[in-house]
């Protein structure tokens, strides 16, 4: 029988709205990629918005991090892929 | 604009008075000091004066006093306080204590034996103390050293060398200090066991450092060394290390005035960066911090091109991801403090920088980081 706490830790992340796919960049690149998607938002009025970043460079499981930091988005989610080509973040962005 | 240059942690014009140190002894002091004719006496005697500059300054004696490439001594010094601990009454200690945040020669030098213990940081790169004092005081732990630099020298951040040496000392564990960027600029607390410190920082030879052994230390010499006379056999010629001296001694011989000066530019560089620079992670202690040290990351940058496009206006900085992207890893400093790995810029200023240097770096530094940032299409 599944405790409730191992239900909580396997629960997938939100459907994302938007997905990048970063797989091959080297950073900033995927960073800069999630940039300009929060640039775009900027403009436009928008609810909260689950963004999904596929990236394999090592730099960005502390970058992007450090993204989320320095922009007030919210991590929820850092995965290993499944394949094993890289991780996958799940990051939500608020309107401002 | 003559040429900026502020990347003086990774090599910097050699300080006056080692310029004439050499031009003064390079006739005389190329001889193999340890052959007991003329010319090796010769030698000898220059290179003991040398030791005795760097003994003077540091308060131990010149016995304790010796000069090595840079890429060896870090391994040297903690093969060596091993064997005198192993030699001594501990013969099954064999684990080394260290921050997560040492240089990677010497995360190296003690990976070599038993189970290296490595401490993290917080976001400003100082150790966390509480938890290296756990270790310190944790007496299953097979601890033959503790091993931490005097202060990051990649984000600038002065480790509590202080309270690290009174715990050490409670226990009786030797300590080795890494003052690399930190010996002549700071002052560093006594009572640790050997120390290690790159010439670079004071303006002195790039790649030559010193090993300095305190009195109170029990250093076993190494066997293949009897009949030396100083406790380590020096491993670097004699000119370079009456270069490394003679600098070390003119450095210190304008503290404290030097450092203060330093600090002002520093903090004028910080506080501008801060102010006029936006999306970026200034790093480091913003005050108990290397006077000559500014490290931060600009966002959506990269920092190659950055230091590119600096370098074609005049300005020579160092750039932490350019050596990350040689390895292929972001550095391990600024992954351990949970900051922005990408766009990292080191300034480390030289012992003769000079205020108008520094505000041409901020006239230039704001457009060079906007032109980097419209090529990335941010």
């Amino acid at each position: 029988m599944t405790n409730d706490q191992s239900i909580e830790a396997q629960m997938p992340p939100p459907i994302p709205d938007i997905t990048i796919d970063e797989r091959g960049s080297r950073c900033p690149v995927p960073v800069i990629a999630l940039g300009r998607v929060l640039r775009k938002l900027a403009h436009e009025d928008h609810r909260s918005v689950v963004m999904e970043l596929l990236a394999d460079d090592p730099a960005t499981r502390s970058d992007v991090p450090a993204w989320c930091r320095m922009q007030q988005a919210n991590l929820i989610a850092v995965q290993e892929l499944p394949d094993g080509t890289g991780w996958r973040f799940t990051v939500i962005v608020s309107p401002r | 604009m003559s040429r900026c240059y502020f990347d003086a942690l990774s090599g910097q014009p050699l300080a006056d008075q080692a310029l004439a140190a050499v031009s003064g002894f390079i006739f005389q002091a190329w001889a193999d000091p340890e052959q007991p004719h003329h010319e090796g006496a010769q030698a000898s005697q220059i290179l003991e004066a040398a030791r005795q500059t760097v003994a003077v300054r540091l308060g131990v004696s010149s016995r304790a006093v010796s000069f090595h490439p840079s890429n060896v001594v870090a391994e040297l010094a903690v093969n060596g306080i091993l064997r005198s601990v192993q030699g001594g009454s501990h013969p099954n200690r064999n684990s080394v204590l260290t921050s997560r945040v040492e240089r990677d020669d010497i995360l190296r030098a003690t990976s070599a034996f038993g189970t290296p213990i490595r401490v993290g940081v917080d976001s400003n790169a100082r150790v966390n103390v509480s938890q290296l004092r756990d270790a310190i005081d944790d007496s299953a732990l097979p601890l033959a050293l503790v091993a931490l630099q005097a202060a990051n020298a990649e984000v600038g951040t002065i480790q509590p060398l202080a309270e690290v040496l009174r715990y050490t000392a409670a226990v009786n564990l030797p300590l080795l200090v890494d003052a690399t960027g930190a010996l002549g600029l700071i002052e560093i607390e006594g009572g640790w066991s050997a120390l290690i410190a790159d010439a670079a920082t004071w303006a002195g030879p790039r790649g030559v450092s010193v090993l300095v052994i305190n009195p109170s230390f029990r250093w076993q010499q190494d066997p293949r060394e009897r009949g030396v006379t100083a406790l380590v056999r020096d491993t670097v010629d004699v000119l370079n290390s009456t270069a490394a001296a003679a600098a070390l001694d003119s450095t210190m011989a304008r503290q404290p005035a030097l450092s203060d000066s330093l600090k002002r530019f520093t903090t004028q560089i910080r506080q501008f960066v801060g102010d006029q620079i936006a999306d970026i992670d200034v790093l480091g202690d913003p005050d108990n911090r290397l006077p000559h040290v500014v490290t931060f990351s600009v966002l959506y940058a990269d920092g190659e091109r950055l230091a590119r496009e600096l370098d074609a206006v005049g300005v020579a900085i160092g750039s932490g991801s350019a050596c990350a992207a040689r390895a292929g890893l972001p550095s391990h400093v600024l992954v351990e403090m949970g900051a922005l790995t990408h766009g990292n810029v080191r300034l480390s200023l030289p012992v003769n920088v000079t205020q108008s240097q520094v505000e041409y770096l901020m006239s230039v530094l704001p457009k060079a980081i906007n032109q980097v940032r419209a090529d990335a299409g941010v």
